[in-house]
């Protein structure tokens, strides 16, 4: 999984290179300004939230179809500690993914100077995995609700679509670009970009990454309790389907 | 004696939806109320549907009933679920529940952890339990090269890992060979002995009877019965079979008990005489009223009910 998505995203950096030498008349083919690179330097981003929204919906699946969910919930300790857990594990992952395929590409595009950019990348990275975490964590409770892995697919499939990650929110409707914006997947796109381009936190970008942060926090804590109630009540931890 | 589980007025019932539209609606538990006094192994009894598991899964805090209370250890499972959890310990499938790439030390000491013990702690007392189990030999293992055996005793291990007051366990023979299944039911006697409370749930009627001190038998989501194994089989008003090979005329003869006529084995009339009473008392009584009507009683047998007669006839006619 690991080398096909390094592969991944080697290539859209291979295709954004490629395609900025060609900047205009891309502009003029699309029918829009952004540049590709710019584009792509996003993709790390919505690849690692598919990783996550993958990884952490098939760990509670995986874990409902052993026996093992349920088990855990029979225990001491709170859901949310084993998922803050499994959280670290996977943001501490990604980020040295994203460090270690990212280098070389960079590296040969703008030197040393721009390696040192990466610093300030890995900052906002690391800050917008977090609601990228919370993200995928309810996608894998509501996963358990609607008991279909199919749901994960079309979340991953939206996300994929929709977040103006892997292209421009402007050539959506205006309102699929409005129901964009209260995804944190394009803020931390964002920040990302401009860290990885300017080397800067700019607190234009990085207040509504935070804030979107501290939002998720908020509504995944609320929204995991009325989940959690409903999974309790109608005994769906043991996951018996396909 | 303080009860370890109380139950009183349980309701459980099953919404099955398709989308928004109800499909179905299946009552789980209808008013169950017990008791269970510490330190007895008490088995839970019924036919498949009769509400053993729900009732277990709530015990586990695992699901939320509709109506009625149940405490375990005085905590309430709705309201001081965390506090039921540190005194309970469940097992729901015997071969569930296990990390299988993990080896059986580090399956222990991982739920070890999760139940507040450290690490070292954890690891000694997997340590002993996989010694006392029978399991130290594979402890260094992954699980998933266990036998089943071998996973429904490591199961009770990870149930025993934090010392629990009270274990619940949900059928945990099913599944074994008759071998595998003796070697749990030893340990379970063992738990038994150390004094702790156990509620099993199991379809075997003879395995509630050879364990359990007290049986709870469900049907349809209502106790039906409740007691000692002796009790619950006068509760369901079993009959002992009094067997008797005779000779002489038969005909028109009336006792004034139950009785049906057969062929024995060896080709002779056979009367069968049910009684509800005693059979000490009864068959005396039988033979010198058969001997009053001028027949003879070649032999006598008298077969005890066995539980499983007793819930056939329960569950069957309820």
């Amino acid at each position: 999984m690991a080398v096909l998505l390094a592969f991944f995203q080697g290539l859209f950096f291979l295709i954004g290179t490629l395609v900025r030498r060609e900047q205009e008349l891309f502009a003029r083919i699309s029918g829009y300004n952004d540049s590709v690179l710019y584009q792509m330097a996003g993709v790390p981003v919505l690849l690692l939230s598919l990783v996550m929204v993958s990884a952490v919906g098939e760990y509670v699946i995986e874990l409902g179809r052993r026996g093992a969910l349920e088990h855990i919930q029979t225990l001491p300790v709170d859901m949310k500690l084993v998922m803050g857990a499994h959280a670290t594990t996977i943001v501490s992952v990604s980020l040295l993914y994203y460090f270690a395929v990212t280098v070389p590409f960079v590296y040969l595009r703008g030197g040393p100077g721009a390696v040192a950019h990466l610093l300030p990348a890995m900052l906002v990275l690391a800050l917008g995995l977090l609601p990228l975490f919370l993200f995928a964590a309810l996608v894998a409770l509501l996963t358990l609700l609607v008991r279909t892995e199919a749901f994960l697919e079309l979340v991953s499939a939206s996300v994929y679509t929709f977040t103006g990650i892997a292209y421009p929110l402007t050539v959506f409707p205006q309102f699929v670009a409005l129901v964009a914006q209260l995804l944190p997947h394009p803020h931390v796109a964002e920040s990302v970009r401009l860290a990885v381009f300017y080397g800067v936190l700019e607190p234009a970008r990085l207040v509504p990454m935070l804030a979107v942060l501290a939002g998720y926090a908020v509504f995944s804590t609320a929204i995991y309790s009325r989940i959690e109630r409903v999974l309790r009540r109608g005994g769906r931890y043991e996951v018996v389907t396909e | 004696m303080v009860a370890a589980i109380e139950v009183e007025g349980l309701r459980k019932t099953y919404v099955e939806r398709r989308l928004w539209r109800v499909k179905r609606v299946v009552t789980a538990l209808d008013s169950v109320t017990f008791a269970i006094e510490r330190g007895t192994m008490v088995a839970l009894l019924g036919p498949n549907g009769a509400g053993k598991s729900t009732t277990v899964r709530i015990l586990s805090t695992l699901l939320l009933p509709d109506g009625g209370t149940a405490r375990v250890m005085g905590h309430d499972v709705v309201k001081e679920a965390s506090s039921v959890r540190r005194v309970i310990g469940v097992m729901l499938d015997p071969e569930k529940g296990h990390f299988g790439r993990l080896t059986g030390l580090e399956n222990l000491v991982f739920y070890g952890v999760l139940h507040g013990l450290t690490r070292s702690d954890a690891r000694s007392r997997a340590v002993e339990l996989l010694e006392q189990f029978g399991l130290g030999d594979a402890r260094d293992r992954p699980v998933e090269g266990y036998s089943k055996g071998m996973k429904a005793r490591l199961a009770i291990c990870r149930v025993l890992i934090h010392d629990p007051e009270v274990l619940i366990l949900d059928e945990p023979t099913a599944g074994l060979d008759p071998i595998s299944a003796r070697e749990v039911r030893e340990r379970l006697k063992g738990l038994k002995r150390e004094g702790r409370t156990v509620l099993v749930t199991t379809h075997n009627l003879w395995e509630a009877e050879e364990l359990s001190d007290r049986l709870i038998v469900l049907n349809r989501g209502r106790v039906i019965a409740e007691g000692t194994p002796e009790e619950v089989k006068r509760a369901f008003g079993l009959m002992w079979n009094v067997e008797l090979e005779v000779s002489g005329n038969l005909e028109g003869l009336k006792l004034g008990w139950e009785t049906e006529l057969g062929i024995s084995e060896r080709g002779r009339p056979l009367l069968k005489v049910m009684i509800r009473e005693d059979p000490s008392e009864l068959v005396p009584l039988i033979l010198s009223e058969l001997r009053s009507r001028g027949v003879q009683v070649l032999s006598v047998s008298v077969r005890e009910p066995t539980l499983e007669e007793a819930f056939v006839r329960a569950v069957g006619g309820a």
